[in-house]
């Protein structure tokens, strides 16, 4: 039977009408294909699950999903497989010996079930192996209730099978390899399974390659050769001198013998290239006898690993042997604070393996232990970055997640206990805080690897929910704001990361954010989610300490605000950086559950009161006197200008010290810009930007009191220069227009009528275009522009009104009648003024439109007046 | 230059032992402290009161990691000294026992197999032929032989 076959067969089912006979066969095609050796493990998942849909009653169908679980290391997922196939078939000591070993492949109380099992196994007692089913569904529903991976289970470890009892054909090797994993294996359990293994050698030599399989690891687990030679010839492995596996078992033998180090050598070599020994057999064998827990002094051990040929060295288990010496040498010289032979040999490791993380962990806590400088920061950044690395080679962001969250909260906590024991800043006395304001480097520490914790301690989540934050009842908005907050930590933590592999991790981040994105919109995958209960209680601890963290922060900004020293601006930024890239929503629900915040209050009172502690120092950098300290404050204030994007002041504060460098353009355009911003301008900041504007086209015109006619044409051409520069300046306007009518003989009347006119549109205030349109009014020469101007004002004004009109006849509701009467209330001075400007001016027919509009206007406004009445 | 501490005055540090030690450890690394402190004591009688403060410490200690709850609060308020620990840089194959006797075997196994001489598998984990799982299903089977093979 071919694949093909099974997939033509298959095909033709499908298209038959759907009766039990023809999905039963449908069930056993999907299982035989999928358990066909062809078939890779993805398809032969998919083909189990589907033949798991045609049949849910068919045992083998879970034993051989499990098993493929269990082999891509799935244990806990292959479990819930064996589980439902035990549950089928009671009786299958298959599926009970892969719950077993899967169980052995997780934590203690798992692994005490799974010995349990293999006890019962090997006694044949089915009550046993019940038991250990039900004690194993207990387990499973503690952790999920209780989201303790032990499940709060008994962790006393258990023995498996009793005393005496022996052990069954089928198991005794699973049962003989699970004892020698134990540091303490028990010798009756071993003899029970040697005993089982040895029964069924036939003379055939049916079962020699189990038993000497079995008797070479007892070698390597430790036992007296002499033993292991009794037991070769128990099994009768002695007389078989031409099996392969006695002769291996034979080869074992001998080395376990040797009797000096270059004996051991000698006759590795001689059985490797026999071709009787596997090489990592050899050298475990090695470092079992000559390892750093045997006598040889290191430079001896280390010289016999060169002992062998060069062709055997070149072997990937050689030169995971050497490393393994070196390591292990290494580690004791630590212990005896030989720390120079540790670093030695530890740094001999690296050309074996240059990204082995424990080896860069080891240099680092060396280079931390001796307080060397030189080492310290290539050593620590090494570390991070193989962290980092081996996750964005592996494409998967929980590779070595637990590591780095580790890394990054021993770092942070440590800089931060330096100075504080509590994590609550209100418990932080003043002269510490000080000391930890001036410890910059310190500061940083903490700044940079609490936000790295915190990444990394999101991303371990399983739950999206938990992932981005969210609560349980997360609307799609929240959903949505949280993810962008992540994505933008997930930059901003990893931006400056120097690291080999940071970016490549930052898009993995990011692309685990979006997937969490997505799952927590979905309600049937949130409503099927169950880490959200398992990892709750986690979640509310990191809220908590995100909580922490943003009253920290600002705790910092309110200490560094009363310094009042305009230099600590660089780290004020730095922080108030920090403070704003928290989640704020996150930040509020964790405030308002501790008792922070307020419920009631809209706005983020932590976030303004940052900016405004930023903003205070930024406005001392710019009242700094000193002219040499003037650079290093305009970069304090320009990455203070990059922080606060939104507002206005820092912009007007480097605009300032530009203005003080001789920066007079770039001065202008900040104070432009800052005008322009979205959102509202308190009044003093708005009169500052605009008196900037004109402070600095103003510093363009040196002398603005002429004393005769050569003076004045300096000032006229100074100042012409300046308007062009400062369009949007008023008092150069004015400097000039008024320049211009000092010239003799009305000389200079038109050009200054042109200069007022053009500065109507782009004056920033209506109090300034109001200035210009009395000084034109009061211009004989400037009657067409004032008339220009006048009749704009009134078509303007008059439009208005009567828009609004016709929206209020369109649709006659109480808000149209209201609108109207304001178009009403705003075209009413604007006409005043229009009728002022029209009657200094002495234009008759624009007086009389003016009037009557106005007329109609007031009657406009008796009638709004009644109808509200 | 900001350098961590790798916690050289740990509980942990003080008693020897590794920040995930067992309390057997812990009981067998009080003991072994205190049969040192008792040499000392006999052989430097003038630093007794130094000796006794020791104790004292090391019993404080030792009382506190000996609790659960008050351990588990230690811990977590030192959660950097679990980090901070020379590891094992060796492969699995020289640091974990449970992973030598799979590799070994693995190794033992597929040595012998080249040899010609498979062994029986341990489990189903081992096995590639399945088709002793198969049941025999009268539809599928005449389907399959009305296919030519």
């Amino acid at each position: 039977m071919t694949a093909a076959g099974l997939r033509a067969a298959i095909t033709r089912l499908e298209g038959m009408p759907a009766r039990p006979p023809v999905r039963l066969a449908l069930a056993e095609a999907e299982f035989r294909l999928a358990v066909a050796a062809e078939t890779g493990p993805a398809e032969a998942m998919a083909r189990l699950r589907r033949a798991g849909t045609h049949d849910p009653y068919l045992p083998k169908v879970y034993l051989h999903l499990g098993r493929l679980l269990h082999r891509a290391g799935s244990y806990r997922e292959a479990l819930v497989e064996y589980r439902r196939a035990v549950g089928l078939a009671p009786a299958s000591r298959r599926a009970y010996l892969l719950m077993a070993l899967a169980l052995l492949e997780l934590g203690r109380p798992e692994q005490d079930i799974g010995r349990l099992l293999i006890g019962a196994l090997d006694a044949g007692d089915a009550d046993g192996l019940r038991t250990a089913v039900a004690e194993l569904d207990a387990l499973a529903e503690r952790q999920r209730t209780a989201g303790d991976p032990a499940g709060g289970a008994d962790r006393r470890s258990r023995r498996g099978a009793p005393a005496g009892a022996g052990a069954a054909p089928d198991t005794w090797q699973a049962a003989l390899y699970e004892q020698l994993a134990r540091p303490k294996p028990a010798r009756d359990r071993i003899t029970a399974c040697l005993d089982a293994g040895a029964a069924l050698i036939g003379g055939d030599g049916a079962g020699v390659t189990e038993y000497a399989t079995a008797c070479a690891l007892l070698i390597a687990c430790g036992q007296p050769p002499a033993q292991v030679r009794t037991l070769m010839t128990r099994g009768g492995l002695d007389r078989m001198t031409d099996h392969p596996a006695a002769v291996l078992l034979t080869a074992v033998l001998e080395l376990a013998e040797a009797a000096t180090p270059a004996d051991f050598v000698c006759a590795a070599t001689g059985r490797l290239r026999a071709g009787h020994l596997p090489p990592v057999l050899v050298c475990w064998l090695h470092f079992a006898a000559y390892g750093p827990e045997r006598d040889l002094p290191p430079a001896d051990a280390v010289r016999l690993l060169g002992a062998y040929p060069e062709q055997l060295r070149e072997l990937d288990c050689f030169g995971e042997l050497r490393l393994a010496v070196l390591d292990g040498y290494a580690r004791r010289a630590w212990s005896a604070e030989r720390f120079a032979q540790a670093r030695l040999m530890w740094r001999e490791t690296i050309p074996l393996d240059r990204n082995r993380v424990p080896v860069a962990l080891n240099l680092a806590l060396l280079a931390a232990r001796t307080r060397s400088a030189e080492d310290y920061p290539a050593a620590w950044g090494r570390l991070a970055e193989l962290l980092y690395l081996h996750a964005a080679g592996a494409g998967d962001p929980q590779v070595l997640l637990a590591e780095r969250r580790m890394l990054h909260l021993a770092l942070s906590q440590q800089s931060m206990r330096r100075y504080c024991e509590s994590p609550a800043a209100e418990r932080i006395a003043p002269p510490q805080l000080t000391a930890w304001l001036a410890d910059q480097d310190a500061l940083e520490v903490w700044l940079r690897e609490w936000d790295l914790y915190y990444l990394n301690s999101r991303l371990g989540f399983r739950s999206p929910l938990h992932v981005l934050g969210l609560p349980p009842d997360a609307t799609a908005e929240q959903v949505g704001a949280e993810r962008d907050a992540l994505r933008q930590h997930v930059e901003q933590a990893l931006a400056a990361a120097p690291w080999a592999g940071a970016r490549a991790f930052a898009d993995l981040a990011t692309a685990r954010v979006e997937e969490a994105y997505e799952q927590a919109l979905d309600p049937v995958a949130r409503a099927d989610d169950p880490y959200i209960a398992l990892e709750e209680a986690r979640a509310k601890a990191l809220s908590k300490e995100l909580l922490d963290r943003a009253r920290w922060l600002l705790r910092l900004m309110a200490a560094l605000d009363e310094d009042k020293r305009a230099t600590r601006l660089p780290l004020a930024c730095a922080i108030a950086r920090k403070q704003l890239a928290l989640p704020r929503g996150l930040v509020r629900r964790a405030g308002i559950e501790h008792g922070y915040f307020d419920r009631d209050i809209e706005r983020d009172h932590y976030v303004e009161q940052t900016e405004i502690a930023l903003v205070n120092l930024a406005g001392r950098a710019a009242g700094e006197a000193d002219d040499a300290a003037r650079p290093q404050l305009l970069a304090a204030v320009e990455e203070c200008v990059t922080t606060l994007p939104h507002r206005p002041e820092p912009l007007l504060f480097r605009s300032s010290l530009l203005r003080l460098s001789g920066r007079g353009e770039e001065a202008y355009i900040d104070a432009l810009t800052a005008l322009r911003l979205p959102g509202p301008i308190v009044d003093w900041v708005r009169g500052m930007l605009i008196e900037m504007i004109d402070r600095v086209a103003l510093d363009e015109i040196p002398d603005r009191r002429p004393a005769d006619a050569v003076q004045l044409e300096v000032v006229i051409t100074a100042a012409r220069r300046a308007l062009r520069l400062f369009p949007r300046s008023h008092q150069v306007r004015l400097s000039l227009a008024r320049a211009l009518r000092r010239r003799a003989g009305g000389a200079g009347e038109q050009e200054a009528a042109e200069v007022l006119a053009e500065g109507i549109a782009p004056a920033l205030t209506d109090e300034q275009r109001a200035e210009l349109d009395d000084l034109l009014a009061g211009m004989p020469v400037a009657a067409p522009a004032v008339r220009r101007r006048v009749r704009d004002l009134l078509g303007t004004a008059l439009a208005g009104v009567q828009r609004a009109l016709d929206d209020l006849d369109a649709d006659p509701t109480p808000q149209a009648a209201q609108a109207a009467r304001a178009a009403v209330e705003q075209a009413v001075p604007a006409l005043r003024h229009a009728r002022e400007m029209a009657g200094t001016a002495k234009l008759a027919h624009e007086v009389t439109d003016l009037d009557e509009a106005l007329a109609r206007l007031a009657r406009l406004r008796a009638q709004f007046g009644e109808g509200t009445e | 230059m900001f350098m961590v501490d790798i916690g050289t005055d740990s509980y942990y540090a003080v008693l020897g032992i590794p920040p995930d030690a067992t309390q057997a450890e812990i009981r067998k690394a009080h003991s072994r402290i205190g049969t040192e402190l008792n040499l000392r004591q006999r052989n430097e009688p003038e630093n007794r009161a130094e000796v006794v403060e020791r104790r004292k410490y090391i019993n404080g200690i030792v009382a506190e990691l000996a609790r659960p709850a008050k351990r588990a609060e230690y811990d977590r308020a030192n959660a950097d000294l679990r980090f901070l620990t020379v590891r094992d840089a060796a492969a699995p194959l020289f640091a974990d026992r449970g992973h030598r006797v799979d590799v070994l075997r693995q190794a033992i196994t597929a040595h012998l197999e080249a040899a010609g001489v498979p062994a029986r598998p341990v489990s189903d984990l081992d096995r590639t032929d399945f088709r002793d799982d198969e049941t025999p299903n009268a539809l599928l089977d005449q389907l399959l032989r009305e296919r030519p093979q």
